[in-house]
């Protein structure tokens, strides 16, 4: 199917609410992340930080499952 | 950098040994991640689109004014980092909220440098210009068009009048921030031919440092040389100053 129109995509497909609320921001050990939700625990898909060596954390790697966060 | 770094560690190392006891007999373990790593020059990606007022859904990749700004003001309060890089490779967005993050680098006390890699488009060019001094990869682009909204046709002259005033706006800071010519800068906004369906100017690389828009051309090497050494001169300053007073 093509759709010829100058309308937004996001306006003729709505997106689903719970798109949504899947995506969480969390501070991972004082380090800002975005994650996805999972039935148990959360996984990583960006790192907010400004800090450059917060990348280089193997435990903040992006797709990582963690499972207990906090400060 | 480099050869800084064993000095600012050294007193840490007391602290490292006590620390070490302490985890073992809290936790009965060594292997404990170090945190708190610090560097002194943070780095801020500005990436895909910058998201302003309305919020876009989740598969787009943006840049969020909200996560950016309380994070200058973080950088600009903290007496350990020293220096911003700011790495471009957007699309452009929200004009008010690159207007805003774009003040804001340029309001920062400390040095910046800016370097697009891959595309500094629209909004993303007073973003790369604001900063103390800015870098353009050879084969990055940035797209110079006009401020507009959707395809939608405007509807009373106010609302063309509104825009015109935003266009100023950007405009004046992006002359004020780089060595372009204000006349250079609208022919390239408003020149025909140069895009699809639109009017404006897409520059590669070493156009954009001839349009005196852009500082140099180069990449992440010459970024962070360019970063240590505005460290050093703000350092220098700033001894001086502690001296009078």
């Amino acid at each position: 199917m093509i759709l010829y129109t100058m309308m937004p995509q996001e306006l003729i497909f709505p997106e689903d609410a719970n798109a949504w609320n899947k995506i969480k921001m969390l501070n991972v050990k004082g380090v800002p992340v975005l994650a996805e939700q999972l039935d148990e625990g959360y996984r990583i898909t960006r790192i907010l930080s400004s800090n450059p060596f917060d990348y280089l954390n193997p435990e903040l790697a992006p797709g990582n499952v963690i499972r207990h966060f906090g400060p | 950098m480099s050869d800084q770094q064993p000095n600012k560690e050294e007193p840490k190392e007391g602290n490292a040994a006590s620390a070490l006891v302490e985890k073992i007999q809290q936790l009965g373990q060594t292997n404990v991640p170090q945190l708190g790593q610090d560097s002194n020059i943070h780095c801020l990606a500005i990436v895909g689109q910058i998201e302003g007022h309305l919020q876009l859904p989740p598969q787009n990749k943006t840049t969020k004014y909200e996560h950016m700004i309380p994070q200058l003001v973080a950088i600009e309060q903290n007496p350990k980092i020293e220096g911003v890089l700011v790495i471009l490779n957007t699309v452009g967005g929200d004009v008010e909220a690159g207007l805003a993050i774009s003040e804001m680098l340029a309001s920062l006390s400390k040095p910046t440098v800016s370097i697009v890699l891959g595309g500094g488009h629209s909004i993303g060019v007073p973003i790369a210009v604001s900063c103390s001094y800015s870098f353009i990869a050879e084969t990055a682009t940035m797209t110079i068009h006009p401020i507009r909204l959707t395809g939608l046709v405007i509807g009373v002259p106010q609302t063309f009048e509104y825009l015109d005033k935003m266009q100023e706006r950007v405009i004046k800071f992006v002359t004020r921030h780089s060595h372009v010519e204000e006349e250079v800068f609208k022919d390239l906004m408003f020149a025909k031919g140069n895009l699809t369906r639109d009017i404006g100017t897409n520059i590669v690389g070493q156009e954009a440092v001839q349009y005196g828009l852009i500082d140099e051309v180069g990449g992440i090497g010459k970024a962070l040389g360019k970063l240590n050494s505005l460290i050093e001169k703000y350092r220098d300053e700033k001894g001086k100053e502690g001296l009078i007073q």
